[in-house]
């Protein structure tokens, strides 16, 4: 048992250096949420070259994948190793683009932030799979979630609905507390 | 003090409550997990199976999963993998969100060793009581848990007291009848498949409405014979029965003359409490129910309880086997056909089961084989959706992803299937206990060694063989089938083998710990062979005989 989680983590390539605060711990002056107002800005700018708005389906934005992440991010059951992954990766990236391009992500044209994204994706990129899972997750999971607004997602796939779905009751975060015994 | 004290609340323990309390005695129940209610059941994949809200936590209890690496093991906790070996840890167990695939073992089950002979390097036992002793209980889960189906009969059916189940099947998928027709055309025995589901309301509980999620989530009309709907419900309200949710229990403690007299546990705060029972019955499925037994070493069981001859952990068995798939485009079918294999909620309902035993291709001689079950690829959009995002090692992103889902979703339907072979017990599987690795309690967790016998993976590549040639024969386009050697941790027994001789067993033939004069087990972990069926329904059904002799010594 050589390997720490963290250590496994980072062994992937995804990794840069992990802060021992949690992410959904923390907030930014900026934006009192996860993400600062720039990290939120790239995100988003990723998931919308991830899921485009092609006029096939509903885009990123029409299933409030930026806000997925930040659900995502602040979730205190989720796994925090994984919180910071999807976080670092952000500014990862920026430091990838400004090494290979010159220049931050968001300042490059859209069709070298897409060549950027596809050669990561070529290579199977550690983090970019994990945003395109929040992409999936936020397209398919049930709206209570913040995602597939309006059932945007389960329409454009004819996906059958099961019943009876989760209310604010019965939500995931309140089965997590319930199996603390009342305790985040 | 209590009359018995029953330690897991599913489907081996589930059993023992309801039969004890119904017979006028007190019993407490410590369960791990919260109790979630039948309203607490969603359709939401969110919580059963993308982030597992009805199980432990790998990183709060990780476990150690050990696997073969070039000429050794590497050993990872699950913590770091990140790929949990949990399986349901609530009231009602894992049965809560089983499929309820329930098919009895054969007569020749429970003579493996006797009937076929030895398999190098494998620990094949009979097992010290036979089919008819188990009969009646089968019997009686058909009543009590709710099995619907409809004996047909065929080469290796195995003898019942009853013409046929009490609940007659489900209402079934056109695809049932292709798979019928190619069968027949292949001259080889297909069944219905028995259920423990509802398909008519019985006991208070309503019957099945056709959800399309099963397996894996929690029943909405406890139709499902999960044992917190079947049997602790109902054992709750004799009011002899006091349910303690959230109760971790890490030690049994003995009184020195081969008695248990306490257990411990921690509640939900982290305080520790004991409770004293006259009869201790441990259910915590095999790889829990090893663990705890070992970690209550004291000066009278110094290798933990049940361990004098060293048996305890050895022998763990999974369900071998593999699985694979077929797929209907709805573009080359007609209108009235795409319609009715588009409907959802359904069931297939069919399992092949020709081959439970076959002429081995190498020796001419008759081997033990399998059965295979066929069923609809699951409808969980999210992991339908992520098996879209690779293309190799490449990731798909762009309108390309786009496409794909499309493609995936709306063009076609898969159709399943699931090899059930034997898993060998044999030196290269077992539950050790980690020297490293604690949990959330600062407990030791379970190291498990999953080595896979050669012989299991022979026979699984024979019966997805056969499965492939029946799919084809439906019309499927794109036949994939694989061999699997990892185990799939909801099928777990094994690791307390029950026996004659103390030597080489753990449990008595009642079940009962050699060494220790009032505790059972009574989880799938007593089983020296498996049976090339999914365990529950022989779970159930050996924890109502073993509850018989409890009642009678009470």
């Amino acid at each position: 048992m050589s390997l720490t989680r963290r250590e496994f983590l980072k062994g992937t390539g995804a990794v840069v250096l992990l802060s021992s605060v949690p992410v959904w711990m923390r907030c930014t002056e900026e934006t009192a949420g996860p993400l600062s107002k720039h990290q939120a800005a790239v995100a988003r700018r990723v998931f919308r070259i991830i899921f485009p708005d092609d006029g096939m389906g509903p885009d990123a934005e029409r299933i409030n994948a930026p806000a997925f992440l930040e659900w995502i991010l602040r979730d205190p059951f989720y796994d925090p190793d994984i919180q910071q992954m999807l976080v670092q990766g952000i500014d990862a990236l920026d430091a990838h683009a400004r090494s290979v391009m010159g220049a931050d992500f968001l300042s490059l044209e859209a069709h070298r932030q897409e060549a950027l994204l596809d050669e990561m994706a070529a290579r199977g990129h550690r983090w970019l799979s994990r945003m395109v899972t929040v992409v999936l997750e936020a397209l398919l999971s049930d709206p209570i979630y913040g995602g597939n607004v309006h059932k945007a997602g389960w329409q454009w796939l004819g996906h059958y609905e099961g019943r009876p779905r989760p209310d604010e009751r019965t939500r995931y975060e309140v089965l997590m507390r319930k199996r603390r015994g009342g305790h985040v | 003090m209590f009359d018995v004290c029953v330690i897991g609340s599913g489907a081996g323990a589930a059993p023992v409550v309801y039969e004890l309390a119904r017979a006028g005695f007190r019993v407490v129940v410590l369960e791990k997990g919260p109790y979630f209610t039948t309203d607490d059941f969603r359709k939401d994949e969110m919580a059963c199976c993308r982030r597992d809200a009805y199980a432990s936590s790998y990183l709060e209890e990780p476990q150690v999963i050990e696997t073969p690496s070039g000429n050794g093991w590497e050993a990872v906790s699950t913590a770091v993998s990140g790929a949990s070996f949990w399986n349901g840890n609530c009231v009602g167990g894992s049965s809560n969100l089983m499929s309820g695939y329930f098919h009895r073992m054969k007569p020749i089950d429970f003579r493996l060793l006797s009937e076929f002979g030895p398999v190098e390097k494998a620990a094949v036992a009979d097992w010290p009581i036979t089919y008819d002793d188990l009969e009646p209980y089968y019997t009686r889960c058909e009543h009590l848990i709710g099995i619907s189906g409809k004996v047909v009969p065929y080469r290796w059916q195995e003898p019942r007291s009853t013409a046929d189940f009490p609940y007659p099947p489900l209402e079934e998928n056109i695809v049932s009848g292709w798979i019928d027709a190619a069968a027949r055309r292949l001259g080889v025995a297909v069944i219905p498949t028995p259920r423990a589901i509802l398909s008519r309301p019985a006991a208070g509980r309503n019957s099945c409405y056709y959800s399309n999620y099963c397996g894996s989530y929690g029943c909405a009309s406890d139709a499902k014979g999960g044992a917190r709907a079947a049997l602790i419900e109902p054992a709750l309200r004799t009011g002899r029965v006091d349910l303690r949710p959230l109760s971790h229990v890490f030690a049994l403690e003995s009184d020195g003359r081969h008695r248990v007299r306490r257990a411990w546990y921690f509640d939900a705060g982290g305080k520790r409490r004991s409770v004293a029972a006259r009869i201790f019955v441990v259910a915590c499925q095999a790889i829990e129910t090893v663990r705890l037994l070992r970690i209550s070493r004291n000066k009278e069981y110094p290798d933990g309880i049940g361990n004098g001859s060293g048996q305890l952990g050895r022998h763990l068995i999974f369900s071998a086997g593999g699985s694979g798939f077929g797929t209907f485009d709805y573009d080359a079918l007609p209108a009235a056909a795409r319609q009715a294999l588009d409907r959802r909620g359904v069931f297939v309902n069919r399992s092949a089961v020709e081959w439970y035993v076959f002429d081995d291709p190498d020796t001419g001689r008759p081997i033990k084989g399998g059965i295979i079950d066929f069923l609809f690829a699951h409808d969980n959009p999210i992991r339908k959706a992520l098996q879209q995002k690779w293309d190799g090692d490449r990731l798909v992103i762009g309108s390309e992803l786009k496409r794909r889902l499309m493609a995936a979703f709306r063009g076609q339907r898969r159709l399943r299937f699931e090899v059930f072979v034997d898993w060998m017990p044999h030196a290269d599987c077992y539950v050790d206990i980690s020297r490293t690795v604690k949990d959330k309690w600062g407990l030791p967790v379970a190291k498990i060694r999953t080595g896979a016998h050669p012989h299991d993976l022979k026979v699984g590549r024979f019966l997805v063989q056969r499965a492939q040639e029946i799919l084809r024969e439906t019309g499927a386009r794109d036949v994939t089938g694989h061999v699997s050697s990892y185990p799939p941790s909801n099928l777990q027994a094994g690791g307390c083998r029950f026996g004659t001789d103390p030597r080489t067993s753990v449990l008595d033939p009642w079940c009962r710990v050699h060494e220790a004069d009032n505790l059972y087990v009574t989880d799938g972990s007593f089983m020296p062979t498996g049976g090339s069926v999914p365990y529950t329904w022989t779970i159930y059904a050996n924890a109502f005989r073993v509850a018989d002799a409890i009642r009678e010594r009470l």
